[in-house]
């Protein structure tokens, strides 16, 4: 068994604990080199209290360059994972051939968009499958005050929401479950607007009133923003068939009848196999279908953002080296203010390593606390973005300190610590005598 | 006990190569207090720090008991200055923010470990002979202009060194707290047989040397 191997068969927590500490350890290593054998703290401490104004600013400096490179990495990973939570329950969907994120966006995130239908022929094939133990016709484009208003099917709905938070599944075509963030109670009565946003007309549909029957809890998806509806309603409401034969119960939900079935924007199958699934999406991927599952287009969508992401933290990192060269320079001036004091130290005998370990030991502390600070300011500047994209969304963005951010912070430090030993260093070759005058 | 000190061709020139001092002999034995008088801009400060081994641009000899420091690279002189000797700078030169103890033993936090304890224990008997207050600690810009040239002599004082070098001690001071000053400093010299080298324009001070040169241009008269 090679190393390799052992380091695969650690525990993640291990791997990136390790990681963090070996990308920490040229900070220590070399902290642990200039300090020990002195005290010098109590004259570092002198120096950190000597210019107040101009250390807290450092300070702040390398915060916000650090929550920069924090914040990006932990408000990325957050949007990928709340994409992905909010898609997680659609395993496969089908539609009439054209974009995938077209039909992404509009079946899984409710983005309201004009695509082609597909008709009860396709319908009856897929229900066909012995595998499928969903197949949901949804149909959109109507709203209510704001909230889009979704028809489908029961099965769908008591799949997506999971069970219902309060009341019960609708059953009659004028029934409806209301999203988590609905403002509508149970027993509350509405009437759809044609239509979403600002070109909604609210008069198309003034005949039919809904009452809401159950809630459904928080999904972190748009969906809690939505209320849905049976897809007979939809269709009736629009004066379309209600896909049913004549003598209909009307109790809502499959069989359908394909010859009175109007069409649906999509499909959203669910096999009980995984196997069955991919089989689905081979067989109805033809001319005149087309099936996708939408974790896999999100995965894609989310490669093309890691670039991005990458793109990003390469500005972030360079921010930050700018920042610490700004620093830095900063430094030199400050360890100038100080000259004297330290050919003070150095004319009492005091080795050339303690004033080093003095000066470097104040660049350090600066460093270290900006970088603490900064994940703080990362993880604060993440909490308030993600509260934004879920309120502006409904996909829910959780913030989260995660190991990428630490090792970068790690990193940052390390080299910085390491860059800090220019300052520090160009302060033994001055002039001991010409200092102590000045 | 105090180290001897011989000089021979001591030379410290100016980065342009003008001289600003030129000793060619100078014995001073073991425990003698040595006090240098002269005008402003003779070279009083450069001796004392030709013979601490700070000067730069220096040629010739400094032997404290037979050992030259000039001759010596930087971390030896720096381990002599630490081990053998106390200086007093022209200008009392205090770290502001700490305290007056912890500026009279600033010494501890690079003494070696098993003499760090008796480091502040120094500093602060040599305070307290002083009088300088040190209850409650404040910080040292806090402390008056008489204050802070006393607790400039308690750091010299407390590494409990063989050598006392002292630039202008005195100066700056009312006429009984120099004399305080100058009791402490000779008393403490006295006490432990240490070599005094002592710059002053205080013609009392000056007046209690065993021996008195004077600096002019560089030049050593007695
Ligand atoms: N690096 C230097 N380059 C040129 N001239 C220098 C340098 N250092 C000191 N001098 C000059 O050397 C002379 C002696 O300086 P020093 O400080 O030793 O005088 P001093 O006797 O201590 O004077 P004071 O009583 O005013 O303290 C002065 O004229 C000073 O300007
Ligand atoms: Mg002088």
């Amino acid at each position: 068994m090679n190393s390799l191997d052992l380091w695969d068969r650690l525990p993640a927590l291990a791997q990136d604990g390790l990681t963090f500490l070996a990308l920490l350890l040229p900070a220590l290593l070399v902290g642990v080199a200039v300090m020990a054998g002195h005290r010098p703290l109590a004259l570092v401490g002198a120096m950190l209290r000597r210019f107040p104004f101009t250390n807290a600013l450092f300070v702040l400096l390398i915060a916000a360059s650090v929550g920069l490179g924090v914040g990006l990495i932990a408000q990325e990973r957050g949007l990928r994972i709340g994409t992905a939570r909010a898609a997680e329950k659609f395993d496969l969907v089908l539609a009439a051939p054209g974009s995938e994120i077209t039909m992404l966006l509009a079946a899984v995130y409710l983005q309201p968009s004009d695509v082609p239908l597909l008709g009860g022929d396709v319908y009856a094939e897929v229900t066909e499958n012995p595998h499928v133990s969903i197949a949901a016709p949804i149909a959109f484009g109507d709203s209510y005050d704001g909230a889009p208003v979704i028809g489908t099917t029961p099965d769908f709905a008591g799949h997506l929401a999971g069970p219902l938070a309060a009341g019960r599944m609708f059953a009659t075509e004028r029934e409806a479950v209301a999203g988590a963030r609905v403002p509508l109670a149970i027993g509350d009565e509405f009437t759809p607007a044609h239509g979403v946003g600002a070109s909604a007309d609210e008069e198309a549909h003034e005949h039919a009133h809904f009452t809401v029957v159950g809630r459904m809890p928080m999904t972190g998806s748009p969906w809690d923003r939505a209320i849905l509806v049976p897809v007979e309603a939809v269709w009736e409401v629009h004066g379309l068939a209600d896909g049913h034969a004549d003598g209909w119960s009307g109790e809502v939900g499959p069989p359908f009848d394909m010859a009175r079935f109007p069409g649906t924007p999509a499909i959203l199958v669910r096999a009980d196999e995984l196997w069955a699934n991919y089989a689905l999406r081979s067989e109805f991927n033809r001319a005149d279908v087309m099936a996708f599952f939408p974790g896999a287009v999100l995965a894609g969508l989310h490669n093309i953002l890691g670039d991005v992401r990458q793109a990003m933290s390469l500005l972030a990192v360079a921010t930050q080296v700018l920042v610490t060269a700004g620093v830095l320079a900063g430094l030199l001036v400050l360890a100038r203010l100080t000259a004297q004091r330290l050919a003070l130290l150095r004319a009492l005998g005091a080795p050339a390593r303690f004033a080093f370990a003095v000066v470097w030991g104040y660049a350090a502390s600066l460093i270290v606390a900006g970088a603490i600070l900064g994940v703080g300011v990362g993880y604060g500047a993440t909490i308030a973005l993600s509260a934004i994209i879920t309120e502006r969304t409904d996909i829910l963005v959780t913030a989260r300190l995660d190991w990428p951010e630490l090792h970068l912070v790690a990193g940052f430090v390390s080299l910085t610590l390491l860059l800090a030993l220019l300052p520090a260093g160009a302060t033994l070759s001055r002039d001991i005598v010409r200092d102590l005058r000045a | 006990m105090g180290l001897a000190l011989t000089i021979t061709d001591l030379v410290v020139e100016a980065s342009g190569g003008r001289h600003l001092l030129s000793v060619p002999q100078l014995d001073v034995p073991a425990g003698c207090h040595l006090g240098i008088s002269g005008p402003s801009g003779a070279g009083k400060s450069t001796f004392l720090h030709a013979l601490a081994g700070l000067a730069r641009r220096t040629s010739g000899h400094v032997l404290w008991d037979g050992c030259d420091i000039l001759a010596l690279r930087q971390g030896a002189r720096a381990r002599f200055r630490r081990d053998h000797m106390g200086f007093v700078f022209q200008d009392p030169l205090l770290f502001e923010e700490i305290s007056a103890l912890a500026n009279a033993g600033v010494a501890a936090a690079f003494a070696p470990r098993r003499r760090r304890a008796a480091v502040t224990l120094a500093a602060g008997e040599a305070l307290t002979t002083l009088g300088v207050p040190t209850r409650p600690a404040r910080p040292a810009a806090t402390h008056s202009g008489g204050e802070r040239q006393r607790i400039a002599l308690a750091r010299a004082l407390a590494t409990d060194p063989p050598i006392l070098l002292a630039d202008e001690p005195t100066a700056s001071l009312d006429r009984a707290t120099a004399d305080t000053l100058a009791d402490a400093l000779l008393g403490a010299a006295r006490a432990a047989g240490r070599t005094l080298v002592v710059v002053s324009h205080d013609p009392a001070l000056i007046a209690r040397m065993d021996r008195v040169l004077t600096l002019r241009n560089g030049e050593i008269t007695e």
